[in-house]
């Protein structure tokens, strides 16, 4: 890093300050990007953690070390507690000026990929006939005219599979179920669902297998109850 | 004990007080603006503005509640004042991007683009926290000294050679590298290091979630997604170590062994290479909207203006030769 330095050596209170300033800020952006919610339960019980922690155990055993998922998982919790108290404890000057200049930090990305994804279907009754209207990356179902290509929608729906909120999904299986109404005329029953299965192995997906999944949280909406 | 402090204190206030051109700083923010501008109106083409920012007694999909304190401030996240904040955010973005208007369009821009983000916290992503953060940078950094519309009004020529302070674009710097650090540490799947057999792209890349189109067919070259997420996982977890480069570099003159080595090349051409070449591939692979655009602006700040001087100086004498017939 190569600057110039200034003319005039300033030893004002202004460089004092902004000097201090600066290492405010550098400080708070280490302290507040530091990894948080460890402790949450409804982390510890999410499937993708739990899946994590049975893989984590079954290699420790392989290396020779005694465990099981459950003693991993108390082991870990007891850790992350200790830990989050300093971490609150580092953070906690740094609240106020995070929301005043917006230099929150966050930088949970990819940290436990989903081996066991969720795709959100939605289904049309035309007559007796159900017919799909919209399937991920299938430009033959997608009644909602790309809608579902949006990043931002792509981590909403995204979401539901991670920590389903029942309420939230309810309402918005609502919204897509008015909108695949109002969209074809023919449809006399509307479905949403999430399809949930295993990833393949590398090797089959290469081949050009399938997943075979199961259907979750299913939801029918009627054309009149919808109005 | 206390005079190595104070040597310590005295040699910050000098690093802090240091200026430079204001080149890095007006090409980041211009790439800001660009960048936020274009995920706002992506955002309204992509209908998200109306059903995901709007609550669902006024049409949207989901129920959000009051929101924000600034939406919640003018009633809460009803269509006419979610698109009010969306015009305000555009038209802040656009002034960020053609240097117009001073500091202020910085952290209008930033606060208008993140309430709107927060009114449905469900549909944001780690680009939001990119976003926010670099406009408060270009708001503490005078980063419209040139190449702005500032700059025009106040010479009367587009570019000038003002200096401004160094340090905003040092802690560009500091916070591309936490960011990088901060994921690298929180991806605690077993499936990201040697025990889960450094697998994890290959399931980001099957995830229907984020994948831009059939990627089934990786599976078949396993060797190299292997490769890809272990120089992915020790990239973000090694990048902090590029700050030891930078202190060797600048204090090259002292001399001893570890400088030697550590300065014998510039550490942050093998960075930019490979940061590069991870965000095309996200780019092109994933869609996790303009992430991999905005760490890339951030890089712009790993290089000082005088560099990025001399690079431009060097390509245009090459360049010109071969441009004659």
């Amino acid at each position: 890093m190569s600057a110039d330095p200034k003319p005039e050596a300033e030893t004002s209170r202004f460089s004092r300050w902004r000097a201090a300033f600066v290492l405010f800020h550098a400080v708070s952006i280490i302290a507040l990007a530091l990894p948080g919610g460890l402790t949450s339960e409804k982390r510890w019980a999410s499937k993708t953690t739990q899946r994590d922690l049975a893989d984590w155990a079954t290699r420790l055993r392989e290396m020779g070390v005694e465990t099981d998922k459950d003693s991993l998982a108390r082991t870990l919790q007891s850790l992350a507690e200790g830990y989050t108290g300093v971490q609150r404890a580092l953070t906690m000057p740094f609240g106020l000026y995070a929301r005043v200049t917006l230099s929150h930090q966050g930088w949970t990305m990819f940290a436990s990929p989903q081996r066991r994804p969720y795709e959100l279907h939605v289904d049309g009754r035309v007559h007796d006939r159900w017919v799909p209207l919209h399937r991920p990356l299938d430009p033959e179902a997608d009644v909602f005219d790309g809608y579902f290509e949006h990043d931002r929608v792509r981590k909403f729906t995204a979401r539901f599979g991670k920590n389903m909120v029942e309420e939230r999904y309810a309402t918005f299986a609502r919204f897509l179920a008015k909108r695949a109404f109002a969209a074809h005329r023919d449809l006399n029953r509307v479905r949403v669902s999430l399809y949930v299965y295993d990833t393949l192995p590398p090797a089959a997906a290469a081949r050009g297998d399938r997943p075979n999944g199961t259907y979750e949280h299913a939801l029918e909406f009627d054309r009149e109850a919808v109005r | 004990m206390t005079g190595r402090l104070g040597g310590a204190w005295s040699r910050w206030v000098a690093f802090t007080g240091e200026v430079e051109r204001a080149s890095v700083m007006a090409a980041f923010r211009i790439a800001v603006g660009a960048l936020t501008l274009a995920t706002l109106v992506h955002s309204a083409l992509g209908d998200v503005v109306s059903t995901l920012w709007i609550d669902a007694g006024y049409g949207g999909a989901v129920a959000l509640g009051e929101g924000p304190w600034l939406v919640a401030l003018f009633g809460g996240p009803t269509p006419a004042v979610v698109w009010t904040v969306f015009a305000v955010a555009c038209a802040a973005s656009i002034l960020v991007c053609v240097g117009a208007g001073g500091r202020v369009p910085a952290m209008v821009a930033a606060h208008t683009s993140w309430a709107l983000t927060r009114i449905n916290g469900s549909a944001g992503g780690g680009y939001d926290l990119l976003i926010t953060n670099a406009l408060f940078l270009i708001f503490v950094s005078g980063a419209n000294r040139t190449a702005s519309v500032d700059c025009r009004v106040r010479t009367g020529r587009w570019t000038s050679d003002d200096l401004v302070p160094a340090w905003p674009r040092r802690l560009l710097i500091l916070q591309l590298l936490v960011m990088y650090a901060a994921t690298g540490l929180q991806k605690g799947s077993p499936v990201w290091n040697p025990l889960g057999g450094y697998t994890a792209l290959y399931y980001v890349l099957q995830d229907p979630n984020w994948r831009r189109f059939d990627l089934s067919w990786v599976g078949g070259y396993m060797p190299i997604v292997r490769v890809a997420t272990a120089v992915t996982w020790h990239f973000e977890l090694g990048a902090p170590f590029l700050f030891l480069w930078y202190w060797a570099d600048r204090t090259r003159a002292r001399g001893g062994w570890l400088r030697r080595a550590l300065t014998r090349f510039d550490l942050r051409k093998v960075f930019v290479a490979i940061g590069v070449g991870l965000h095309l591939g996200v780019f092109v692979a994933l869609d996790v909207g303009p992430f991999s655009p905005l760490s890339l602006a951030y890089y712009l700040a790993l290089f000082s203006p005088d560099e990025w001087r001399g690079w431009w100086a060097r390509s245009g004498r090459t360049a010109r030769p071969a441009s004659r017939p």
